[in-house]
């Protein structure tokens, strides 16, 4: 059992672990000295195997000595987050001039999406010790995006998120995918889809709203919202033959669900309109 | 790829300390503090002084989390922290910060020549080479499969994905040997940190 938790801690070191198996090794460290050793110890064999500077005489006492003055720090909770998020958003345009994303700016475009921007976030600081800005980094794959995962909100969905793509979290648009209910009539549709496809489903929730169209076999999800009610940057995501793509398109967010090609979810993204101008 | 993945667990671990989980930030303390303290050392010569810092600078991360968005690696934006906390402190000592300033995209790793490895400090370069001898004497010794999993993954960066095509296994086994070969190191690191 102790080895079990042991390698787990192990794999997580390799970002090679699953959800609930965080989940547990974050709340046995606080308890488990053992574990605790193993991560540190672990992580100072790998930096010197590495050829990375040390300092050796670092060890729990350096820690713990943070830990006590965190103590005394207040505890976020997630809406404090996104409340603190918001404010920044508003007051603050980011300055976009940091290395990190230019790899992405400069990147290949994919089919038939003719841009992808990266979202650099807006934060300020008054200590100046800490950066005014951390800038997208998202690593991108052939697609042009950026590589985003299906995120920790699947606990009831079986989707391997073991996959290799990593940053953000596709998840609530997966999410909606499979538990789709219809509820108002909505008043944006996609203007093409492969042939044999119709709608069998729909939902709208405020200005979002999320259609289901099948073909018999495959399901494809379309989630169209406001701008400002986008959750993640343009991207595209794969997982078990699902691919999630999310792009602006006629002034909306769409992201796009289902066992296709990112040309043809692409395809199916820019071609959603308004009902009364949809072809 | 690996890489990658390595950014998401602390993605995820800055996820549980904004959602209120102190423990998860020890977890990243643990993670960084060597090479946090090894990058303050390249500003500040005094091993007291370099962990002093090292430890404001940790502290002023958790307390800039909220406002951490994730759009870059959290260890980018942590060093950057690092390396403005020793710069500032530097000044207020009324002393004048070094002239070049440390490439955030190249402080991650600290490889490739030995002053870079150098703290400064006698009893830690020792240290570190015995550790750094212990570590190749245990390597030389492992079995076969666990040292090739170990080294595709600590040298190589590889996945274990990528480790299970190149050794023809499950990513399962590719796992437990590394976890395996890891123990085998520990064990005879440990007695040395003692």
């Amino acid at each position: 059992m102790q080895d079990k938790s042991l390698e787990a801690v192990s794999a997580m070191m390799d970002g090679e672990i699953e959800e609930f198996e965080l989940r547990s090794v974050i709340k046995r460290s606080s308890e488990d000295k053992i574990l605790r050793d193993k991560w540190q110890r672990y992580h100072l064999a790998q930096d010197v195997m590495r050829g990375q500077a040390v300092d050796v005489a670092a060890n729990t006492d350096f820690v713990s000595a943070i830990s006590a003055s965190i103590e005394s720090e207040p505890t976020y909770s997630a809406s404090a987050i996104a409340h603190s998020e918001q404010e920044s958003a508003v007051t603050v345009e980011p300055k976009i001039q940091s290395q990190w994303w230019k790899p992405a700016a400069s990147m290949a475009v994919a089919a038939s999406v003719t841009a992808v921007v990266l979202l650099g976030s807006g934060v300020s600081f008054q200590d100046t010790s800490v950066p005014a800005f951390d800038v997208a980094g998202v690593p991108t794959g052939n697609s042009g995006f950026p590589q985003g995962k299906f995120g920790d909100n699947l606990a009831t969905v079986s989707v391997n998120s073991g996959s290799a793509n990593h940053g953000f979290s596709m998840g609530p648009y997966v999410q909606r995918h499979l538990e789709l209910t219809s509820s108002k009539a909505p008043d944006w549709q996609a203007g093409w889809l492969p042939s044999g496809y119709r709608q069998v489903g729909r939902n709208v929730s405020g200005q979002s709203q999320v259609l289901l169209y099948s073909n018999g076999t495959n399901n494809v999800s379309i989630s169209i919202e406001p701008l400002s009610a986008q959750m993640v940057p343009q991207s595209v995501s794969t997982a078990n033959q699902l691919l999630a793509l999310a792009i602006r398109s006629n002034e909306r967010f769409v992201t796009v669900v289902g066992p296709l090609s990112v040309d043809v979810a692409s395809k199916i993204a820019t071609s959603v309109k308004p009902k009364a101008t949809a072809q | 790829m690996s890489g990658e993945n390595n950014a998401e667990i602390d993605k995820q671990l800055v996820k549980r300390v904004q959602e209120g989980d102190k423990r998860a930030f020890d977890l990243l303390v643990m993670k960084y503090q060597h090479k946090i303290i090894a990058l303050v050392s390249r500003y500040v010569y005094d091993k007291d002084e370099a962990h002093d810092i090292s430890q404001e600078a940790f502290i002023k991360a958790y307390r800039a989390l909220p406002r951490f968005r994730g759009d870059s690696a959290f260890y980018t934006w942590l060093y950057r922290i690092a390396i403005n906390t020793a710069k500032n402190h530097i000044v207020s000592r009324g002393r004048r910060p070094p002239d070049v300033d440390i490439d955030v995209a190249d402080a991650q790793y600290f490889e490739g020549e030995n002053k870079l490895h150098d703290l400064g400090n006698p009893e830690n370069n020792l240290a570190r080479e015995q550790i750094d001898a212990v570590i190749k004497t245990v390597l030389d010794q492992l079995p076969v499969d666990l040292r090739v999993a170990l080294t595709l993954r600590e040298f190589e960066d590889m996945s274990y994905e990528e480790i299970s095509v190149v050794m023809d296994c499950p990513v399962g086994t590719v796992r437990s040997r590394i976890f395996r070969a890891r123990e085998a190191i520990d064990k005879e690191v440990a007695p040395l940190l003692k």
